[in-house]
């Protein structure tokens, strides 16, 4: 009878099986899910994609011994940039540093997220207080000028940047963190476990971090895709390391060597469509993921 | 319903906000490697300087003195709405240059936020009521749009309007600046026109790439609206449909994305700046791209202070407006 | 004495289809209205009674689709069926002829707009002269038991009782000749409640109002309802005039909905039903009722049992009579 009361989700989805168990489970559900498909074959796509190019480009991205702004040809399947550097092995490269510097951003986001947020939302009082004005604050400052004044005065590296992004990439995630513990504070398994004399950071580990690993990594998804824009609106802009290989650089070229008076769309092309179908698999991706983690009405 | 109480705090939270601003503002050049005086003087005079220019210089950047009494000096010239002057157009102030640029920004800003509020939330109420074949159709395309970066965007008009579809050696639109090299600004017929032909490429940047997001929005609680139990009574009361969706679904619908606006305003700022720079459009945006060439450092926090105020201010005023629209939220 | 009622239902059967399954709501009902008549429908959650009660206003949307059958209402222009209406009669017909307190009070006033105007706006779009108006929305609050000064509020800041007082005097909005109140009382207090059910029955002496309780309390409608249906799993399984019913209840499952209801009387113990409704979603080949009935016997599951009178205007549907 005791049992009755407790969460079924919860038994569910933490004490039933051993972590490796749910996780095959969860896969094998997300992998029916029409979107959800969709989106890990995209990405995992793109990740092929871009260790293809880490391993095995056509060229080095960063030797220029082709003619300037060749069109595509045999030699040169998306042709060649500025200085005659191979644009599909720019491309395949920058799409690994990119993908990169976006899986880095969330991870460290979701890490200051998640831990601002449960906080703020299990703890409550003066603390919530704090977090949540600082998390207003943040939110309110317009993110892109805030990012060229920090990259501005600090060191041109890609590692800054990421960190930059880092560091203002998750309050909103905190905001959705607190709410969500908030409701799951009031469940009965956390009380029950309260009552067992759990300490608080037990609690949190064991009943509540759990069960916001969905909502987590659909916000984790989004984090970093803006961060993965974020980044080459930067260089974009001419901040950060324009050395590096990316998604940005590439744009920053085209657009300050002449890539519009050449008509070189074949420059232009790739690292948009790269963001296009990273954005899109990362869409249907957390839509796989809501939609099947999604309580069931009813249960 | 809005009380002092809370207009009081907000306004507390709005100081607070600029003042952490203000603060990053100063230490982030201080606290970075380089003395500004020197860039500026091997920037502008090539190193060849009087000393009292020099005195001047260092007073005007408040670089003289302990960090406290720059900061209070730094404070006192802001509270005079003085930023100080820029490095790279010295002796022109960065007020100056913000003043003669920033109507440029608010005219992009404000249009294409209008903009993409109105055609997001027509378009997602046509998607949200129709439903179907035509809404699953809006819906997926919203999406593909929302992934769209707007810079890059930008670049392929600039591509196709610039040098790709040129007849007779015209260009069916600008590609470059906010009005043409031979009308002269005023209210006349010619500058007008010019103006707006000017602003079709990036309005339309800004305007395809953030309607979506307000569309999407706006289908998904017209959706959720739509099954509450007041359009349900509404239906029942025999009202026509055109009262149904306006006063019943529309009014409830519009609150979410009324939230969203002061959320996505700050991102359309970021679509601004960029998109400026790939036009050339003379706003701050394209101000701040070159004070980044050139590590025009004041002329940078300048801008960034001044965008921070306005997206305050516009937060607050979107708050604001939400109250007014739901009577439900107290605003205290 | 017969009279041709002010609104027949026959033969009407709704279903649902959800995650591709078709659910039986209502199935086959037969019903009539008379003028002036308090009709109770009482069945538990799932019964179909609601979903009945949306086919007098044909407010079926999807994914709910009426099957067959009619819903005959008598206007001033003689028999018209509801569900073959033009769209712009239906609109004339809908809280002019016949309204509705919904089961979800709380819900079902429009956040934003305040009382006056939820008045309003029907009260115009059904033809009263603008210069009314004002007046009429005094005259409908007071009506409902309200003063005049709440029209200027907004429905959050309104308790649940005056809200459903809202209700009650926007579903006299029109003076409809048919007032249908589902689970109108349910989410409130019981003395909230007895005084709303006064005012129902007495604007129903002031107005000559027909009205319909649909309810899953048959304790609330006893001493209001002039007849009393059962409902069971998309039918009804009896009918009688109330008195009737609660003296000799033919159909197990009003007996033991009987049963259910706490008395202050001693010895009486209370019972509840055992087993679940059956799954609509299924065909169901003999008496729906039959695997909870305690007096189950071999025709049950073979065949369906008929409506059918047994007497005295008394309806069961059960193999026993």
């Amino acid at each position: 009878m005791t049992n009755v009361g407790i969460d079924k989700e919860r038994m569910e989805a933490v004490t039933s099986s051993r972590p490796t168990k749910r996780f095959k489970d969860f896969m094998s559900k997300l992998w029916k899910h029409r979107k959800g498909k969709a989106g890990l074959i995209i990405l995992f796509g793109l990740v092929i994609f871009a260790l293809i190019g880490h391993f095995a480009a056509p060229y080095n991205p960063l030797a220029n011994n082709a003619a300037a702004f060749q069109p595509p040809s045999h030699a040169h399947l998306l042709g060649t940039d500025y200085i005659g550097q191979d644009i599909l092995s720019w491309f395949m490269v920058g799409t690994g540093t990119s993908l990169v510097v976006g899986f880095t951003i969330a991870i460290l986001s979701a890490l200051i997220g998640v831990t601002v947020g449960v906080i703020a939302g299990y703890f409550g009082g003066k603390i919530d207080d704090v977090l949540m004005r600082a998390v207003d604050v943040l939110l309110v400052i317009p993110g892109f000028p805030l990012l060229v004044i920090l990259q501005t005065f600090l060191p041109p590296t890609l590692e800054t940047t990421v960190l930059i992004l880092s560091i203002l990439g998750w309050p909103f995630l905190a905001r959705v963190i607190r709410s969500q513990t908030l409701t799951l504070k009031e469940r009965q398994y956390v009380l029950a476990s309260k009552l067992s004399g759990l300490s608080g950071m037990q609690i949190i580990f064991r009943d509540i971090i759990p069960m916001l690993i969905p909502i987590i990594t659909i916000n984790a998804i989004f984090i970093a895709v803006g961060g993965v824009v974020a980044q080459a609106g930067l260089a974009f802009f001419g901040l950060g390391d324009l050395r590096s290989v990316n998604w940005g650089t590439e744009l920053y070229y085209f657009f300050n060597q002449d890539g519009i008076a050449y008509k070189a769309w074949w420059w232009l092309l790739p690292p948009g469509i790269g963001i296009i179908i990273l954005g899109l698999g990362a869409n249907f991706l957390s839509n796989g993921i809501f939609e099947t983690t999604k309580p069931q009405k009813g249960g | 319903m809005i009380t002092r109480r809370y207009v009081i705090r907000r306004i507390i939270y709005m100081a607070i906000t600029f003042f952490v601003a203000i603060t990053l503002v100063f230490l982030l050049p201080r606290l970075a490697p380089g003395n500004p005086v020197l860039i500026i003087l091997l920037t502008k005079y090539g190193g060849i300087v009087k000393p009292q220019q020099l005195k001047i210089l260092e007073s005007e950047l408040h670089i003289s003195g302990t960090l406290w009494q720059q900061y209070i000096s730094f404070w006192i010239s802001l509270l005079h709405g003085n930023f100080g002057p820029s490095f790279y157009y010295y002796p022109q102030s960065v007020s100056s240059l913000i003043i003669t640029h920033i109507p440029w920004t608010f005219f992009l800003l404000g249009t294409s936020t209008i903009i993409s509020i109105v055609l997001g939330v027509a378009v997602g109420s046509y998607s949200g009521w129709k439903r179907g074949y035509s809404d699953s159709f809006l819906q997926s395309f919203s999406i593909g749009l929302t992934a769209v970066p707007y810079f890059w965007l930008a670049l392929i008009f600039q591509l196709v309007f610039a040098v790709l579809v040129v007849i007779d050696g015209t260009h069916i639109l600008p590609v470059a600046g906010a009005y043409g090299y031979f009308v002269t600004p005023g209210f006349n017929y010619q500058f007008v026109i010019s103006l707006l032909k000017h602003s079709i490429l990036p309005l339309a940047t800004l305007v395809i790439t953030s309607f979506p997001g307000f569309a999407l929005l706006m289908r998904n609680t017209i959706v959720t609206v739509l099954d509450e139990d007041y359009v349900l009574q509404a239906k029942a009361k025999g009202l026509s449909l055109n009262t149904i969706r306006k006063s019943y679904v529309n009014k409830n619908a519009i609150l979410p994305v009324a939230t969203s606006v002061g959320l996505a305003f700050a991102g359309i700022v970021g679509g601004a700046f960029i998109v400026e720079e790939v036009f050339s459009y003379p706003g701050i945006g394209y101000l701040l791209y070159n004070a980044v060439t050139v590590y025009d450092y004041p002329l940078e926090e300048g801008i960034f202070l001044i965008i921070v105020i306005v997206t305050i201010l516009a937060n607050f005023a979107v708050d604001l407006l939400y109250a007014y629209l739901d009577p439900r939220v107290v605003l205290k | 004495m017969m009279s041709f009622p002010l609104l027949e239902v026959k033969d009407i059967s709704v279903e649902y289809g959800v995650d591709g399954k078709t659910i039986k709501a209502v199935n086959h009902v037969n019903l009539e209205i008379n003028k002036g008549d308090v009709v109770a429908i009482v069945g538990e959650s799932g019964s179909g009674k609601s979903t009945l009660a949306m086919t007098f206003l044909n407010l079926i949307e999807k994914p709910g689709r009426i099957r067959n059958g009619k819903v005959n209402y008598r206007g001033a222009k003689g028999v018209v069926d509801v569900l073959r209406m033009r769209p712009v009669d239906l609109m004339r017909y809908r809280w002019k002829e016949v309204s509705m307190i919904f089961q979800s009070a709380m819900n079902s006033l429009n956040p934003v707009m305040r009382i006056e105007g939820q008045l309003r706006d029907v009260m115009i779009e059904h033809g009263t002269d603008e210069s009314l108006v004002d007046a009429k929305i005094d005259e409908k609050l007071k009506l409902a038991g309200l003063t005049t000064s709440i029209k200027k509020s907004y429905p959050h800041e309104l308790s649940g009782g005056m809200k459903q007082r809202v209700n009650i005097a926007l579903a006299l909005a029109c003076d409809p000749k048919l007032l249908i109140a589902d689970e109108a009382t349910t989410a409130l207090d019981v003395v909230v409640q007895r005084q709303i059910l006064t005012r129902l029955l007495k604007l129903k002496q002031d107005l000559s109002l027909s009205l319909v309780f649909i309810t899953h309390d048959i304790s609330l409608v006893a001493n209001i309802a002039e007849i009393i249906n059962v409902m069971y799993a998309g039918k009804i399984v009896e009918r009688a005039f109330a008195k009737q019913l609660f003296e000799n209840p033919l159909h197990p499952y009003t007996e033991a909905l009987l049963q259910s209801i706490p008395t202050l009387e001693k010895g009486t113990a209370i019972k509840g039903i055992k087993g679940t409704p059956p799954d609509l979603s299924k065909e169901i080949k003999g008496c729906p009722f039959a695997d909870r009935c305690p007096k189950m016997f071999d025709r049950c599951l073979a065949e369906p049992p008929e409506l059918k009178n047994v007497g005295d205007n008394h309806y069961v549907s059960c193999h026993l009579y």
